[in-house]
C-alpha cells in the first residue's frame, strides 16, 4: 500500500452502474479463478478474454447457448516472486509485504489485467446476462512483524493485531478504486463488483476483528462479504455473527462423491452454498459422478474450483467435460432457482 | 532443503526449532493444529486439522523433509506418511513423552510416574507399529522417552529441548530476599505432581517457613515467562523422573530449579543437570533448603543458566538437528530410511 490511496474509512464506495447491487440478484454459480501465480512452481496465472469467455458463456458448435458461470471469484494465490497471498498458500512461500499486496491488487485491475478481460468477455454475453465479480482478500498472516508501510506507518501484525485490519481495509479500498477506474461509468457494463471474499477456511479467533471490520466496510459500500470455508473447520455455525452475506462450504477431502449428500444437507441447513473443488483435474467419469451427486438447486450458491484454466482448455479441446459442466449448470431446475441467493 | 514441522506444537518446540533452522539457512516451516491457552504463534502457522488436510497435498510436494511431532502427521489416517514414503522423501517422528509413555515401561525405573494421560498401551503399540512401517528415525528429548520407542525405530536420536536462551537475560535470585517466591507452573498437574508440591508447600507453611508461593496456570507462554522472571525458586515436575520445558526456561532465567531426576538417568545427560533433585517424599526438605539458603539459590541459578546455554540454546540444538537431518537424508539416499 502506498500513501495517498483511498482512506479505508473514507467515503463510501458505490459501484458506478445504473443499478445498485440490490436490484441485481446474486448470481448463484461462481467460478474460482486463481490469479498471479500458482501454489507450486509459481507459474504465472492470468485470465484473458478468450479464456474467460467459455466460462461465462455456454458455447456449443460455434454458438452461444446462453450464460454459464454468472460469477467469478479472482483469488491471488502467490506473487510471482513466491510471496503468500491466499490462505491456501500458507507455509508454502515467503510472508508477503505491503508491496506484494499492492501488486496483487494492481495486477488484477491494470489495463489488460484480469478485470479488464472479464469486462471484455462479459460484453459478448447475450442481452440481459450479468456477471458478479468477487475478489478474495489477501490473508494477513498474524506472525508478520514487518509488513511494510501504510500511510507512512510501518505495520506490525504480530504485535499490533489492529494493523491487520488496517491492511485489509486499505487493500479493499485500493481494489475498489482500481475497479472504478477499470470499469468506468459504462451503464451497459455487464460486470458488477459484488463484493469481497474471505477465504481462510476456519474462523481463527485472531481473525474475528478483521472479519467484522471488513464486513462493516463492505456493507457501507453496498457490497457483499463472502466466506469460503471448509466443512469440519471451526465456525460455520457462527458465520452470520461475523457479517458474512454469503457463505460457501467446501466438503472435506474425505467427502467422497457418495458423501456429498451430507455436505449438501449441512450447507442447506445453514443456508449456505457449496464449494466443489478439485485439486487435480477430474476424469470425465469422476466429474460426472460428482455433478450427479449435487443437484445444484438445493443450495444457495455453488462455487466451482477447478485446476487453473481447466474449463477453457476443455472447451478448446472439445473435451466432453466442458459440455457436462455446462449441462449441469444450465439444467432447468437450477435455472428455475436463479436469483434465489438474493442480494 | 525445505523442512516442514507438523502438526503439534509442544512446549513451543516446533517454533523454536524452525527459527533455529532458519538462522542456519534452512527453509523451515511449521504447521500447528494443537491450540491451547499457552498461545504459541511465533514461527508457526496455526491451522485446524481440516485446513491442514487440504494443504497436505501441496505440502507433500513442496517440502523435502518432514519432521512430525507427537506421533501425528498431516492427516489423521497417516495416508500422507505413506505418500511421502512413496515419493522417497525423508521423515522423522519426534515423540514427546505422553504420546508413547506406557505405564509398564515407565514403572520399571520409577514408582512415582503418572501415565494417566497416555493413550492405552495397545493403542500406543499400534500407532508406533504403523508409523515405523514408513518412518525409520525418531527423535526424543532425553533417555527417559527413548525407552518407549527404541523397539520400534531403527534409530532414535536424542535432541535436547530447545530454548532461545540468549534472547532471555538472566535474572538471578536476590541474595537479600527474605521471603522468596516459589513458582510452579503445571500445564498438567497430575503429570507434574502438583499435589505433591502443594502438599510440601502447605507442610512448610505449617512449620512457619517464610516464603511466597505462586501457581501459574492458564497464562500464555509470554505472560508465564514474565512471572517466572519474578521467581526466586521454580519447581518443575517431581514424578516423571526427568525435566521439561519449565526447567529449561527457569534455568535460562537463572533461577534455581527443583525437580526429580531419576538416578539412573542422571549420567545420560551430557553433564549432570544442576537441578535440585528430590523424590516426592523429599520435596518439602529440598524446598526448605532452597528457601533458607539464598547463596544456594544463586549458585544453582548461575549453574542452571550455564547449563541451559551449553545444552538448550536453540542455535546449538538446531545445529544438532541439522546433523540428524543429514543422517536421515543420507540413509534415504542409501535406501535405508
Amino acid at each position: 500500500m502506498t500513501p495517498g490511496e483511498d482512506c479505508p474509512h473514507g467515503r463510501p464506495f458505490g459501484p458506478s452502474f445504473a443499478h445498485p447491487p440490490a436490484a441485481w440478484p446474486v448470481q448463484p454459480y461462481i467460478l474460482r479463478c486463481g490469479v498471479l501465480a500458482a501454489p507450486l512452481g509459481k507459474a504465472v496465472r492470468r485470465w484473458d478474454e478468450d479464456t474467460l469467455w467459455p466460462c461465462l458463456a455456454h458455447l456449443a458448435r460455434g454458438r452461444v447457448n446462453g450464460p454459464l458461470f454468472g460469477g467469478v471469484l479472482f483469488e491471488a494465490d502467490f506473487t510471482p516472486g513466491g510471496a503468500m497471498l491466499s490462505p491456501r498458500a500458507t507455509g508454502l512461500g515467503a510472508l508477503p509485504t505491503a508491496a506484494d499486496w499492492a501488486l496483487a491488487a494492481d495486477a488484477m485491475l491494470q489495463p489488460g489485467g484480469n478485470a479488464a478481460a472479464l469486462l471484455a468477455a462479459a460484453r459478448r454475453l447475450p442481452e440481459g446476462a450479468a456477471v458478479d465479480l468477487w475478489l478474495a482478500v489477501p490473508y494477513p498472516f498474524e506472525q508478520q512483524a514487518d509488513f511494510g508501510a501504510l500511510s507512512g506507518r510501518r505495520l506490525n501484525f504480530r504485535d499490533h493485531p489492529e494493523d491487520r485490519t488496517a491492511a485489509v481495509l486499505a487493500w479493499m479500498a485500493r481494489v475498489s478504486s482500481g475497479w472504478r477506474a477499470a470499469a468506468g461509468e459504462d451503464p451497459a457494463a455487464r460486470v458488477r463488483l459484488r463484493g469481497f471474499a474471505w477465504t481462510r477456511s476456519m474462523l481463527w479467533p485472531g481473525d474475528l476483528a478483521v472479519i467484522r471490520a471488513a464486513a462493516d466496510w463492505v456493507h457501507q459500500r453496498g457490497l457483499m462479504w463472502m466466506w469460503c470455508y471448509l466443512h469440519g473447520s471451526d465456525g460455520a455455525e457462527r458465520a452470520d455473527a461475523c457479517g458474512f452475506d454469503l457463505c460457501l462450504g467446501r466438503p472435506s477431502p474425505a467427502d467422497t462423491p457418495h458423501r456429498l449428500g451430507d455436505a449438501l444437507a449441512r450447507a442447506g441447513s445453514l443456508g449456505h452454498g457449496l464449494i466443489l473443488a478439485w485439486d487435480a483435474e477430474p476424469t470425465a467419469d469422476g466429474l460426472a459422478e460428482v455433478l450427479r451427486s449435487v443437484p445444484p438447486h438445493q443450495v444457495r450458491a455453488l462455487l466451482v474450483d477447478l485446476p487453473f484454466s481447466a474449463i477453457p482448455r476443455w472447451h478448446a479441446q472439445g473435451d466432453p467435460r466442458y459440455e457436462r459442466m455446462a449441462q449441469w449448470l444450465t439444467q432447468p431446475a437450477w435455472r428455475a432457482e436463479e436469483g434465489g441467493a438474493g442480494a | 532443503m525445505k523442512v516442514l514441522h507438523a502438526p503439534t506444537e509442544i512446549a513451543g518446540q516446533m517454533g523454536i526449532l524452525t527459527q533455529g533452522l532458519r538462522r542456519r539457512g534452512v527453509t523451515a516451516t511449521a504447521y500447528n493444529t494443537f491450540h491451547s491457552y499457552l498461545g504459541y504463534r511465533d514461527h508457526i502457522y496455526n491451522l485446524d486439522a481440516a485446513e491442514l488436510a487440504v494443504l497436505a497435498a501441496d505440502a507433500i510436494r513442496h517440502f523435502d523433509l518432514f519432521h512430525f511431532h507427537y506421533g501425528q502427521s498431516l492427516t489423521s489416517d497417516l495416508t500422507d506418511v505413506a505418500e511421502i514414503a512413496r515419493l522417497g522423501k525423508p521423515m522423522l517422528m519426534h515423540h514427546w513423552g505422553n504420546d508413547v509413555r506406557t505405564h509398564e515401561v515407565a514403572a520399571r525405573n520409577n514408582p512415582y510416574v503418572y501415565t494417566g494421560d497416555s493413550p492405552p498401551p495397545e493403542r500406543i503399540h499400534a500407532r508406533l507399529t504403523q508409523l515405523s512401517r514408513f518412518i525409520q528415525h525418531a527423535v526424543v528429548q532425553d533417555e527417559e522417552v527413548r525407552a518407549y520407542v527404541t523397539p520400534y525405530y531403527r534409530e532414535v536420536h536424542v535432541l535436547p529441548i530447545a530454548f532461545d536462551v540468549h534472547r532471555v537475560a538472566p535474572s538471578y535470585p536476590a541474595a537479600d530476599e527474605t521471603c522468596p517466591l516459589v513458582v510452579h507452573a503445571p500445564t498438567n498437574p497430575a503429570f507434574k505432581g502438583t499435589h505433591v508440591i502443594e502438599a510440601a508447600v502447605e507442610q512448610l507453611r505449617a512449620q512457619g517457613v517464610r516464603f511466597r508461593y505462586l501457581r501459574v496456570e492458564k497464562r500464555s507462554n509470554r505472560e508465564a515467562l514474565a512471572l517466572y522472571r519474578e521467581a526466586d525458586i521454580v519447581v518443575d515436575q517431581v514424578l516423571c523422573g526427568s525435566y521439561g520445558l519449565l526447567a529449561v526456561e527457569a534455568m535460562s532465567l537463572g533461577k534455581p530449579v527443583l525437580g526429580f531426576i531419576r538416578e539412573d538417568l542422571r549420567a545420560t545427560f551430557p553433564e549432570p543437570p544442576p537441578i535440585v533433585s528430590a523424590r516426592p517424599d523429599q520435596v518439602a526438605d529440598a524446598l526448605r533448603e532452597l528457601i533458607e539458603h539464598p547463596a544456594l539459590r544463586i549458585e544453582k541459578g548461575r549453574a542452571g543458566r550455564r547449563y541451559a546455554e551449553r545444552h538448550h540454546a536453540s542455535d546449538k540444538v538446531a545445529r544438532r538437528l541439522l546433523a540428524i537431518y543429514e543422517q536421515v537424508v543420507q540413509d534415504r539416499e542409501g535406501g535405508r530410511a
